[in-house]
């Protein structure tokens, strides 16, 4: 009960923090009288980063897809960074499918998901850390991410667009964690016409970037 | 706005997709089962979405109380899935012997190696008892053939690829011989047929390529036909112009009144000679006075009268020295707007009537003169009098000359014949068919028969000794202005038969006739 309240508190003061730190437009101008409660332990400035992920699909669309994969990125500044990213997903029918395809010979009119290819663009609106269990610090970007581009699914080729929210985490020697909650919309070119679907993808990551100078 | 609270929606409620449920392009669907007694084999064909990938599927059939994997280019007629009734792709398979879907469960499924097994919908059966048959019949003079093969599948809409092969075999006793060890051909819609294949009567057989069930029916030579075209310009006479001048005028300056009628004749007469044919000058005639002397033709005595007589006897003259008919072009000048005389009246009435008509110079009359003297006579040409100083007078008697002159006759009469020649390629013509002809034909000749016979039919037998003559039902054109003049041209064609003619042939639109000789009207060559 304690390390809750300790984990909800630290997580408050984390938000402060990264609202009292938020990188502006007008940074790169202002340097000098940004509002730093403590020097950045990984900055991201100019510096690649690599990130193996694994993901899941939830659509409502009587498929489960999984998937792993992985995204490359570039850090512009310390907010803008661009990325690719690939994920392989396995899709199978669900139970509910699994039995109308076995007692009528019909399927969901949308095809299963086998991969996703996008690019697009990530903004850390922020920079914070936070104390967890008296011990640990943890140092984390929130990030706002968009991204553009397809979706393979069987034989059809799906356009595909996601954004959504995230948590990159930075770790010693340059590892770096990080959690997309990202919404996912495509439309699809169905028997009758193009149709949309709008799902949620979770995604879990580790990677790594050179490691800096604080900043 | 629906589209966008169900997106609002799912937003809230981490997704949806608005899924329908559709039949899978992976299960097999309008199976269709055909058992063909003729060739003791059991056709089965189905449909799959075409979004198919036929990598990732496999297919079992029910048979003997199991599903068996098919393979399906182990089978009589092996052939591809293939695109069909535009939204699916099709799949052939057959079975030797007779094979009854199994009516307890589904007598096919597929294998997704992705998603899992599809049952097939029920089967549709047929039974039937004839698949394929010919009805040979020779082309183009026996060099080539059209099996006309009857498919059940192709009439009957269900979809099956399989090709046929051919070959000629013997025909004794009324019966056609097997085709043991005989090569064969594949079969298209038209095959080309050996050389002298008609000095015996063969059997055109068909069979489906990998089957051993043939069918064969004897081919009966058709009809040996050669077309010949009939193209013939009818030419044009020009006939020649004997011109003569009547000058009647009222222009009191003599010498004024000698240089219009010179100007005007020797514009006509230089005109006239830039136009074809032929042209006589006959002369200027003036009225003749009372002491029979000839007047100026200057100044319109009411006591003279015409030298139409001496125009005549001159026309009469000239045109016995010519081979051909000749016009009479007689070109009268009258400036004045008065009516001649009495007298002179009546002998221009008597002299146009005489001579309107005459066969052997007809008359061309061209008044040049006042208003009320052009509408006195129905002339055949008349131009309004101006004096020379007016621009267009001039110009107005160069082209009137340049329009009708001369005039022209059609070298054609219901006398005159066209022989129709036997095509190089006949060597004992038998009979003869006009298939087009214009103008219509009036008569027809044969010889040795010296007269010609009224033409019925269109089919003829060909005469024993010479060629056929043609006559024509036509109204010719006689002494026409030349640019009124219009050419005429017989056109048409012929077919003649060189043997055969009583055998079956096929006409124009592949429609098929017993009989060329009983096909009135038809002809192979359209």
């Amino acid at each position: 009960m304690g390390l809750t309240r300790t984990m909800i508190t630290s997580l408050l003061l984390a938000t402060l923090a990264g609202i009292w730190i938020t990188p502006s437009t007008a940074m790169a101008t202002e340097q000098e009288r940004r509002a730093t409660v403590q020097e950045r332990f990984a900055p991201k400035e100019g510096r690649f980063y690599v990130h193996a992920a694994g993901a899941s699909l939830f659509r409502n669309d009587f498929y489960n897809s999984m998937g792993y994969g992985g995204d490359v990125g570039y850090f512009t500044s310390e907010a803008w960074g661009f990325e690719l990213r690939v994920l392989n997903l396995h899709s199978w029918f669900g139970r509910a499918a699994q039995g109308i395809r076995e007692d009528h010979s019909l399927i969901p009119d949308l095809r299963a998901p086998d991969a996703l290819f996008v690019a697009g663009t990530r903004y850390s609106w922020g920079y914070g850390k936070v104390l967890t269990m008296d011990r640990f610090v943890v140092h984390f970007d929130p990030q706002l991410i968009l991204h553009g581009g397809i979706t393979l699914a069987e034989d059809r080729v799906v356009p595909t667009s996601t954004f959504g929210f995230g948590f990159l985490s930075h770790w010693n020697h340059g590892v770096q964690l990080k959690v997309d909650l990202q919404m996912i919309f495509q439309m699809e070119r169905r028997e009758r016409g193009w149709t949309p679907s709008l799902g949620f993808v979770p995604m879990l990551g580790i990677g790594s970037s050179p490691p800096g100078d604080a900043r | 706005m629906r589209v966008i609270l169900i997106l609002i929606g799912c937003l809230l409620a981490a997704g949806c997709s608005l899924v329908e449920f559709e039949r899978s392009p992976y299960a097999p669907r309008g199976f269709d089962v055909v058992y063909s007694h003729q060739e003791d084999i059991t056709f089965l064909v189905w449909r799959m979405g075409d979004a198919v990938d036929f990598d990732r599927v496999d297919f079992e059939l029910f048979i003997d109380g199991e599903y068996q994997l098919v393979d399906l280019n182990d089978t009589p007629f092996p052939h591809e899935p293939f695109g069909c009734d535009r939204l699916y792709y099709c799949v052939q398979f057959q079975i030797p012997g007779e094979w009854e879907p199994s009516e307890e469960v589904a007598p096919l499924r597929s294998i997704d190696h992705r998603h899992g097994i599809f049952d097939s919908t029920s089967a549709r059966t047929y039974d039937v008892e004839t698949t394929f048959a010919i009805d040979p019949v020779p082309l183009r003079n026996n060099t080539s053939a059209q099996a006309h093969l009857a498919d059940w599948f192709e009439d009957q809409d269900v979809p099956l690829r399989r090709s046929f092969e051919w070959t000629l075999v013997g025909y004794t006793e009324e019966e056609c011989a097997r085709s043991d060890g005989q090569s064969w051909s594949g079969l298209q819609r038209r095959v080309d047929l050996p050389l002298n294949w008609t000095n015996s009567t063969p059997c055109f057989a068909v069979r489906p390529r990998r089957s051993e069930t043939e069918v064969a029916l004897p081919l009966i030579p058709g009809p040996m036909l050669f077309a010949e075209p009939i193209d013939q310009q009818i030419s044009a006479i020009d006939h020649p112009v004997m011109i003569a001048f009547l000058v009647d005028l009222q222009v009191t300056n003599q010498g004024r009144c000698e240089r219009i009628a010179d100007t005007i004749e020797e514009t006509i007469l230089s005109e006239l000679a830039t136009r074809p044919g032929s042209h006589y000058h006959l002369g200027v005639f003036r009225p003749i006075n009372t002491d029979g002397e000839e007047d100026s033709g200057c100044d319109q005595v009411a006591s003279s009268q015409y030298p139409l007589a001496a125009i005549a006897a001159e026309a009469r003259q000239q045109s016995a020295m010519l081979d051909e008919p000749a016009t009479l072009l007689l070109v009268y000048l009258n400036n004045v707007n008065l009516a001649p005389s009495e007298r002179k009246l009546e002998e221009l009435i008597v002299f146009l009537e005489l001579v309107e008509g005459h066969e052997e110079h007809p008359l061309f009359a061209w008044s040049i003169g006042s208003n009320l003297i052009n509408g006195l006579f129905p002339w055949h040409l008349t131009t309004p009098w101006a004096p020379l100083e007016d621009e267009n007078f001039i110009p107005a008697l160069e082209s009137a000359v340049s329009y009708y002159l001369p005039l022209r006759s059609e070298d054609i009469d219901r006398d005159t014949a066209l022989a129709l020649p036997a095509p190089n390629a006949a060597d004992s013509p038998q009979h003869f068919r006009i298939c087009t002809i214009f103008p219509s034909i009036q008569g027809i000749r044969l010889p040795p028969d010296p007269y010609q016979t009224f033409y019925f039919t269109d089919t003829w037998s060909w005469p024993e000794e010479g060629e056929p003559e043609l006559f024509f039902n036509v109204e010719p054109q006689r002494f026409m202005p030349y640019e009124d003049y219009r050419q005429t041209f017989i056109s048409g064609v012929y077919e003649v038969c060189d043997a055969f003619c009583d055998h079956p042939f096929v006409g124009p639109n592949d429609r098929r006739y017993p009989s060329w000789l009983g096909a009135e009207g038809v002809c192979q060559w359209d």
